[in-house]
């Protein structure tokens, strides 16, 4: 199966450990990703903030390229998977914006083909039972707390993908790779997003909450499937214990990561040395003496 | 906290525009306040989202546009999910952000008072750095990072950071994770260049005549 991918500005930089163990995974899995050419940036939160039209131009000139090769989107970033969908459900519901988008871009902008996150094939398309039998390295006994962010379900009527309130589909695949997913409070309430460079203080505290919580249910690790919550748990990790003079310690990975070490990827493909919080000791039963040794070393 | 309300501003133009830039009908909300319970950043607003959504309803322009609350919310849309009225908080956020962004931009750029403020805000940047935490910026973050954008067609992380800080007064926000940032090679000291990146600022361009606006 073939996919157009979106990987997003923030996957070629500050989160390049979810883009390569994304695209190792999902190769892995026999599906294959061909790259939006010289996409350009989303818009992302600043666009909607700003001006609804552009945060509808900017993405529908993406969006366009797949749609042209009849190919289903598929997005690593929750911010663009959110700001592509929001455009699609707006075209589809706004004739004055679709008006507008049409001369700016010079064509029609109809879009059709499904907008989907990086998640959603990963599990869906291949299935929970295939996910098992690929599985070489179950995580046994490895406690797993499954943050979904905002953006991946909220809001229903745009996203419909998971419950809202109650999404699961992490949970399944922290399950499918041997791990336990635990039962916690805080699965997809809000990081703080942008306010990790606006109001630091604000984001620690509402990250602090996620790790505190995480850490009450028993959990090891955390599982992200969203750059900013990435950087909100794990680079502001050390800030966030300094503020409320805690030490946690929780690595947290990106679903692809976690999923590709079950795999039993090589390591180095998976950038798990680029993650901030070390993931060695919690990963030290799973991959033996030699590999922690060279990578905790 | 007492508030003037005046029938002239009630359901004035200022309601029917919110209305219609953000397609969501006000009035539909019966101020059940399930908004506020769940959004996660009330502590650190001046006014109840529900509050906002009372103030489109009254007429209520400068209140609406000049509170801290539109900046706090980071649409998170745990309101929009749970309002039993359909309402999409968010989008009624976004148009005033809009509104908010496009009144400050009728301001004439001076050089004698940019001088004054540039002092000002180096003064603001030491003394911030040293309490490492301040008041939102969100306007400045939104314009430096469209910015960004408009030139390079992408979001280039390492101008965001600098622009973001060097724009709002900063001297070292989130600078400090630069070192353990380039040491694992995540940040780029140079965009990069896309082949179409005259396009993106076409769109800029083309969005900004659209809505008489400069973002």
């Amino acid at each position: 199966m073939k996919y157009a991918y979106y990987p997003g500005c923030s996957l070629e930089t500050t989160s390049q450990e979810f883009a390569r163990s994304f695209e190792v995974v999902f190769n892995r899995l026999e599906l294959h990703l061909e790259e939006i050419e010289d996409w350009c940036c989303c818009g992302s939160t600043p666009a909607h903030m700003a001006s609804k039209l552009l945060a509808v131009a900017l993405p529908t000139q993406n969006m366009l390229w797949a749609q042209d090769r009849s190919l289903d989107i598929v997005a690593p970033c929750a911010a663009c998977f959110s700001a592509l969908k929001m455009a699609q459900y707006t075209l589809d519901n706004d004739t004055a914006i679709r008006k507008q988008v049409s001369e700016l871009l010079g064509r029609e902008p109809r879009i059709t083909v499904r907008i989907r996150h990086a998640l959603d094939p990963t599990v869906n398309d291949v299935g929970l039972e295939e996910l098992k039998k690929q599985v070489k390295i179950p995580l046994k006994e490895l406690g797993v707390a499954s943050y979904y962010g905002c953006l991946l379900n909220r809001p229903p009527k745009v996203k419909q993908f998971e419950d809202p309130e109650n999404p699961v589909l992490l949970d399944r695949l922290v399950e499918a790779i041997g791990a336990e997913p635990v039962d916690w409070t805080h699965k997809s309430i809000c990081c703080g997003a942008l306010f990790s460079l606006v109001s630091p203080g604000v984001a620690e505290r509402m990250s602090n909450e996620i790790l505190r919580q995480a850490r009450k249910a028993g959990a090891k690790a955390i599982v992200v499937a969203c750059p900013l919550c990435h950087i909100n748990l794990d680079l502001a990790q050390s800030d966030i214990e300094k503020r409320y003079g805690e030490s946690y310690g929780i690595p947290v990975f990106y679903f692809s990561q976690i999923l590709g070490v079950a795999l039993g990827i090589d390591l180095e493909e998976l950038s798990l040395h680029k993650n901030i919080v070390p993931p060695w000791d919690v990963l030290r039963p799973f991959i033996g003496k030699e590999e922690y040794e060279k990578w905790s070393g | 906290m007492k508030t003037k309300l005046q029938s002239s501003k009630i359901a004035s133009t200022f309601t029917s525009e919110v209305i219609e830039r953000s397609k969501q009908n006000v009035f539909e909300c019966y101020q059940c306040g399930k908004c506020s319970a769940g959004c996660p950043v009330t502590q650190d607003m001046d006014v109840m989202p529900n509050q906002v959504i009372r103030y489109v309803q009254l007429g209520m322009e400068d209140m609406a546009l000049s509170c801290k609350t539109i900046w706090m919310c980071v649409s998170c849309e745990t309101c929009a999910t749970r309002c039993p009225r359909e309402v999409e908080l968010p989008e009624v956020m976004d148009t005033l952000r809009a509104m908010s962004i496009a009144r400050e931009t009728e301001t004439e750029f001076e050089v004698v008072p940019f001088l004054k403020d540039s002092l000002q805000r180096v003064f603001k940047g030491i003394r911030v750095a040293l309490a490492m935490d301040a008041e939102n910026d969100s306007k400045v973050f939104i314009k430096t990072f469209l910015e960004t954008v408009r030139r390079h067609g992408r979001a280039y992380e390492a101008g965001l950071i600098s622009g973001f800080n060097l724009n709002a007064g900063y001297l070292v926000r989130k600078m400090l994770k630069g070192p353990i940032m380039l040491i694992k090679q995540k940040i780029q000291f140079l965009p990069k260049k896309l082949k179409n990146a005259k396009k993106v600022k076409e769109i800029f361009d083309a969005v900004e005549d659209l809505e008489k606006t400069r973002l």
